[in-house]
């Protein structure tokens, strides 16, 4: 994605392509302007943060565009509640693609500051804590408790395929 | 990066930045150790919601799926390892439910322990929502470790049981349960990413596939698979972990999660076929989307039923609350803005995963809105959907849902530890606020569950039905129950609404009953069509529900009175009664519950006076009969082929047959179109009677009514699948099977479909007929502003005269048109008096004439066009039998076409009327017809018509008691005369019958019949005799002759005795299906057979036999069960069993090096 204050790199173009491209796929030119509004905060080199605001505005403004229109009452429900407006439609594809590119940016920026975004993120393991694998399922069960456990679903298999082979 | 983001990020997760050491770096500390207070919590929580769940409407069945899952596990459970089903006719289909077994073993042990059907469901429901509460926790656990807060997991606890997802879309089992196990098999997933060289949590991942079940053909567990690419995008970019090592992990996943799933994954697609047709008759994927924007799905609604009604009954009513509240609308939508608010606070690394996941599930949520300007993605579901049938299985979209769901609960839980890690959330006073709005916002997000709407469809059964269906059971064990009249499922006036009817729950013997949603050109769902329509719409003869009892081996009839009829345009509580009792062939056995109790249309419950006043007749019936069939026989039955009936048609020629007497419901019908020419040949051979009827009509189908419930008949090349249901014409490809109109006078006569809904009457040549009492009629609900009808011209011409004539429709009528003519067009106003109007055109050479209607008047009624006259030209529609005979005749061999000449052979034909009350809705104002005979053949004409569509001088003259002839219509060109052979009673009655003044001389080839104004013929009857082997009652049996042994769901095993020479047709009573196999004394008997119109059958010789009817998909289906079930005990004990040490595997490998030495001693 495009990065403020940095000259798009050809990788951040070529993203920034595949966002607008399936933006528009998906709300046409709503899903464009999103796109449109993510390379001028990038060009315009302002924070990126601004498309999370903008994003979260989106959101904000979804139910009151709803609510501006006036419900129905329970004589008039009707599918015409969505079809009559489709401006809560694009507000909230709006909030969230902008707060996904917002997220995007984040993420890759945090991945070429630290050249290893996992590394970046991940507690490290207190040093008197060992390193722990993955606990096995249904790891407290005592061996006892585990053999009779597979033991009575092998059990109850062979019941119910003597049934089926039986039917 | 600036110093205050990187700040901002260390303070939520806590970073360092150790070394990069290349190896993946994802085990992470545990979770917040669960204190007393949450405990606390916790409990009185499971507490809350079980009061909810099981305190709503209590005592009240609220089924979340096939009813008889609860009421009848064990059954339930049982048929789930059958290929072959009753499915909703009761005829049989093969099974795409087989993944409903381990659902029906839990509930089969839930009934067990004491509980009864409602309970049941309650108990389930609420155990589903505890699992996933604790699924989540765990999933959260995982994937946050020491970095999920206190908060945060009890936000996402109650965020995942307490949303409006979880109210409404998963208040079905088949969502709630894949949904409740979504965490689980993602923990599973998630695990294996970090253990990639472990089998053991693959192993669980596939168990928690497995518990999700194939429900309804596993859609929804495959609609959650999109989590995984999520989750795959976590693991590599930020957990770190190898491309290598998660595809291994995937492998594994998806080759254990199908060998645990064999058992559906083969049924469903043995049954794919079914399923389809199912699919493209119920709904249409740009309906399901009209209400799945973003907005709505954003909020976790959208589904479909939430914002649908039938008249004034909203589908969901409880829920509307959704839409019509204020504080709830804005609750709903304070859910994806506090997402939002915390994928934007928060700094955590599981954004990516949230962003991943609301990426993939929100555009496949929100499918192909808005449907009728999809944008692209849209339009390629769409051409999806349209071109490959399977697809439509996904095509509730909205099903993905728990994938947004699972991202929203990430988010938040996730915000709320940044939340909680912000200044601002140290002073108590705002944690304690901040906790009161979230709490009130979740309140109100899932208002339903509190204020007792919970459960917008529950019901409990009535006595009548419970008597009843006991009483059946008692009465006949063996037989099957004909259900009268049909309908659209389940839906009653004493408040059950479902698409499954109630016979699989109440009644132990197989029912069969009309339902509207059937496969495409199924021949059972076709038979069952063909008769309830006629029962609908008041055309079955007096024998006619005896006959067809007979024909579908139903030893009693049922008779159900408190249908919602009057929602399904059905017939009415008395008029089926009257018909059931009068029936000379069905004798009663008991009448069930008080007169007038649910019997009445738009009333329930006890009869009222005032219903009594108003409706009298149905006010008199009881909510139920049962009546006897006399000489009834069993759905598996044998007869001698002489005896049968060769028809080009389909299965609803029972009713003319009947009417004309020529089946009593024994004789084995046979369709001309089932048959190539070797078997043609081998059936002429056998011998019976050859009858042309204007059956098998090509029509598209509504599923949504039962009567008037089609398009009018097509012409050849007329879409068929223009209905909202699959159409249930026989062979709905090849239109020289079908009964077809063609035009004369013009090249085509053409109309926009109507917007609300098809109907069959006023077809678009009613306007171009010159009768002013016929119209093209369209627009009901005020939708025919812009419709359009026209004629295509033989060749381009000068018109010189167009005139108009409205319908004079109340309160709604055309109030202007416009009219194109070639280059030219014209805007004309209609007065409202409905009188001609001629339309100032100059001579304009031209192709086409179209009149488009520009304006109507306001009105719910449908309104229409009497007549557009243009210059000279006559329009006649007429209807063309089916050509199957004449095609099949023509390629046959001499021996063959002898025979076919010494056969009997009858026309009969029957104008399409709707509904016989009614006199304005008549498909075709008159009886017109062409048809093509094999031979040349003397024939016999009667005819029948009312003293409304005669002459009333000739009428007068029947009364007089003359018999004198008359010009009655015209065959091929010719007067054919007629006299009027009816009792005095009879024209009485309005009835007139006719008799051929001599016998009607016939070559071989093509006739046309068109009737004369003064005789608008009903139903006309061409017969020519000759040797038919045997006539009158069949000696079919399913008695003495033929002993039924075992039987199962998928194997029938019979004997028969010997009988006289000649073949008989075995006829095994079950919806025709290629996969039934027949084995004659242990020797394959070939392909199945379509018998009487329906029946998967053989043509079997007349010696002793020992017949084993088996559907050989079965096999199939066993063997993937037991696949499955060793795969599920394979994979249990690959998750709980210990895996091996170091230590026990070098052990392991120095004994068996031991071994091999040694044994290479003892060789030696």
């Amino acid at each position: 994605m495009i990065e403020p204050g940095n000259r798009p790199s050809s990788s951040a173009v070529l993203v920034w392509i595949a966002f607008a491209l399936t933006a528009g796929a998906l709300d046409g030119y709503a899903g464009g302007a999103a796109a449109v509004l993510v390379a001028a905060v990038g060009l315009a080199r302002l924070p990126a943060e601004w498309l999370g605001r903008v994003g979260v505005a989106c959101l904000a403004l979804a139910p009151v565009s709803v609510l501006v229109d006036g419900l129905p009452s329970d004589a008039t429900v009707s599918p015409g509640f969505v079809t009559r407006s489709l401006t809560p439609h694009h507000l909230v594809f709006g909030g969230f693609s902008l707060l996904a590119a917002w997220i995007v940016i984040d993420v890759r920026r945090h991945l070429r500051t630290t050249g290893h975004l996992a590394d970046a993120t991940v507690r490290p393991d207190p040093p008197d804590h060992p390193r722990v694998q993955a606990p096995a399922p249904l790891a407290r069960l005592s061996r006892a408790g585990q053999l009779a456990l597979t033991g009575a679903v092998a059990v109850s298999g062979a019941v119910i395929a003597i049934a089926v082979v039986l039917r | 990066m600036t110093s205050t983001e990187v700040d901002d990020l260390e303070a939520v997760t806590d970073v360092a930045v150790p070394p990069a050491t290349g190896r993946p770096r994802s085990r992470t500390p545990g979770p917040p150790p669960v204190g007393r207070s949450e405990r606390i919590g916790l409990l009185a929580g499971v507490v809350a919601l079980a009061a909810v769940v099981i305190g709503t409407r209590f005592g009240v069945f609220t089924p979340d799926t096939r009813p008889d899952l609860y009421q009848q596990p064990g059954r339930f459970l049982a048929s789930s390892l059958d290929a072959w089903v009753g499915g909703a006719n009761g005829l049989g289909q093969a099974n795409f439910n087989a993944g409903a077994a381990p659902i029906a073993a839990v509930v089969w042990v839930i009934r067990g322990l004491g509980a009864s059907p409602w309970l049941a469901v309650r108990i389930w429901r609420l155990l589903l929502l505890v699992v996933g509460a604790w699924g989540i926790r765990r999933y959260l656990a995982a994937l946050l470790g020491s970095r999920l807060t206190v908060a945060g997991r009890v936000v996402a606890t109650v965020f995942w049981v307490v949303n409006p997802y979880a109210v409404v879309s998963a208040s079905t089992t088949p969502i709630l349960l894949p949904y409740a196990l979504l965490p689980w098999t993602l923990l599973a997933f998630v695990q294996a990413t970090r253990q990639p060289r472990s089998w053991r949590w693959p192993a669980a991942f596939a168990l928690g596939f497995f518990a999700q079940s194939g429900l309804n053909a596993g859609v929804v567990p495959f609609f959650q698979l999109l989590a995984v690419p999520a989750h795959l995008v976590h693991a590599r970019w930020i957990e770190r972990h190898r491309w290598r090592d998660l595809v291994r992990v995937l492998v594994r996943c998806g080759l254990l999660a199908v060998v645990v799933s064999l058992y559906w994954l083969l049924p469903s697609f043995l049954a794919s076929s079914t399923g389809a047709g199912i699919a493209g008759s119920t709904e249409d994927p740009r309906d399901i989307a009209r209400t799945s924007s973003y907005g709505e799905t954003g909020r976790l609604l959208g589904n479909w039923p939430l914002y649908g009604r039938g008249g004034a009954r909203l589908f969901l009513g409880d829920y509307a609350i959704y839409l019509t509240n204020p504080l709830v609308v804005a609750a709903s939508f304070a859910v994806p803005l506090a997402v939002g608010i915390s994928l934007w606070r928060s700094r955590a690394r599981e954004r990516l995963l949230t962003v991943a996941l609301l990426a993939v599930g929100l555009p496949v949520m929100v499918g192909l809105f808005p449907p009728d300007h999809p944008y692209a993605a849209g339009r390629l579901l769409g051409a999806v959907f349209d071109r490959v049938p399977v697809a439509l299985a996904f095509r509730t979209t909205n099903k993905v849902g728990a994938i947004v769901v699972l991202a929203y609960v990430i988010a938040l839980a996730v915000g709320v530890g940044a939340w909680r890690h912000s200044g601002v959330a140290r002073s108590r006073r705002v944690r304690v606020g901040a906790t009161a709005v979230a709490a009130a916002l979740l309140l109100a997000a899932s208002a339903p569950l509190w204020d007792g709407g919970l459960y917008p469809l529950g019901f409990r059964f009535p006595r009548t039905w419970q008597d009843a269906t006991a009483d059946l059971d008692r009465t006949g064990p063996d037989g099957r129950v004909l259900v009268v009249p049909g309908g659209a499922g389940g839906n009653y006036r004493w408040g059950m609404r479902s698409p499954d009817d109630v016979f699989p729950s109440l009644l132990e013997r197989p029912a069969a009953v009309r339902t509207t949603v059937v496969g495409r050109g199924d021949p059972a769902g076709n038979f069952m069509s063909g008769f309830d329509t006629a029962l609908a719409e008041g055309a079955l003869p007096a024998r006619g529900l005896s006959v067809v009892a007979h024909y579908l081996g139903a030893t009693d009839v049922l008779v159900r009175n408190d249908l919602l009829t009057e929602e399904i345009n059905g017939p009415s509580p008395a008029a089926v009664t009257g018909l059931a009792r009068d029936d000379p062939g069905l004798v009663l056995r008991r009448s069930y519950g008080k007169p007038g109790t649910d019997t009445v249309p738009d009333t329930a419950g006890p009869v009222t006076e005032r219903s009594r006043q108003t409706d009298r007749s149905d006010s008199a019936v009881a909510p139920l009969l049962t009546l006897a069939v006399t000489d009834a026989d069993r759905a598996v039955h044998i007869a001698p082929a002489s005896q049968q009936i060769l028809v080009d048609g389909d299965g609803g020629s029972v009713i003319p047959l009947a009417r004309d007497a020529i089946t009593d419901g024994r004789r084995p019908i046979r369709l001309l179109g089932s048959l190539d020419q070797r078997s043609f040949a081998t059936s002429v051979r056998d011998g019976g009677r050859l009858v042309l009827t204007d059956t098998n009509r090509r029509r598209a189908w509504d599923v949504n009514r039962v009567a008037n419930a089609t398009s009018a008949t097509l012409a050849a090349n007329g879409d068929v699948d223009s209905g909202n249901g699959a159409t249930t014409t026989l062979w709905p490809d090849d239109p020289t099977k079908q009964t077809v109109t063609e035009v004369t006078g013009v090249a085509s006569v053409t109309a926009d479909k109507p917007g609300f809904g098809l109907h069959p009457f006023g077809r678009a040549s009613n306007a171009f007929d010159g009768d002013p009492t016929t119209a093209w009629i369209t627009g009901g609900f005020s939708t025919a502003t812009g419709n359009r009808i026209g004629i295509a011209l033989n060749r381009t011409r000068t018109v010189r005269s167009v005139s108009v004539q409205a319908l004079p429709s109340e309160p709604s009528r055309i109030t202007s048109v416009a009219v194109q003519v070639g280059a030219s067009q014209v805007v004309q106003a209609l007065p409202p008096d409905g009188t001609e109007v001629k339309i100032p055109i100059r001579p304009t050479p031209a192709e086409r004439v179209v009149v488009t209607i520009l304006g109507q008047t306001p009105g719910l009624n449908p309104v229409g066009i009497s007549s557009v006259t243009v210059d000279d030209v006559a329009v006649r529609e007429v209807t063309r039998l089916p050509e199957t005979l004449s095609r099949l005749t023509s390629h046959a061999d001499a021996t063959t076409r002898r025979r076919l000449a010494s056969m009997p052979l009858d026309v009969v034909l029957t104008r399409a009327e709707g509904i016989r009350s009614d006199q304005s809705d008549d498909e075709e104002a008159q009886l017109d017809r062409r048809f093509r005979l094999p031979d040349d053949r003397t024939m016999v004409f009667t005819a029948e018509l009312t003293s409304q569509g005669a002459d009333p001088v000739a009428v007068a003259a029947a009364r007089r008691g003359d018999r004198s002839c008359r010009r009655v219509a015209l065959l091929d060109g010719r007067p054919l005369r007629a006299r009027v052979v009816s009792t005095p009673g009879q024209v009485a009655e309005g009835r007139l019958l006719l008799q051929g003044c001599g016998d009607q001389k016939m070559a071989s080839g093509g006739h046309e019949l068109l009737t004369i104004f003064g005789w608008r013929l009903d139903q006309v009857r061409f017969s020519s005799g000759g040797a038919e082997g045997a006539s009158g009652r069949s000696s079919g049996a399913s008695g003495p002759s033929l002993r039924l042994g075992a039987r199962t769901p998928t194997r029938i095993e019979a004997s028969v005795a010997a009988s006289g020479p000649g073949a008989r047709l075995f006829r095994l009573g079950e919806a025709f299906d290629e996969r039934w196999a027949l084995s004659i004394d242990g020797r394959d008997a070939g392909p199945p057979i379509l018998v009487d119109g329906y029946a998967t059958g053989w043509r079997i010789d007349e010696h002793a036999h020992r017949l084993v009817a088996t559907f050989t998909a079965q096999r199939a289906v066993k063997a993937t069960f037991l696949l499955s079930l060793a795969g599920v005990v394979g994979v249990v004990a690959v998750v709980v069993l210990p895996a091996p040490s170091a230590e026990d595997r070098r052990r392991w490998r120095h004994r068996a090096r031991h071994t091999s030495l040694t044994d290479g001693v003892d060789q030696r």
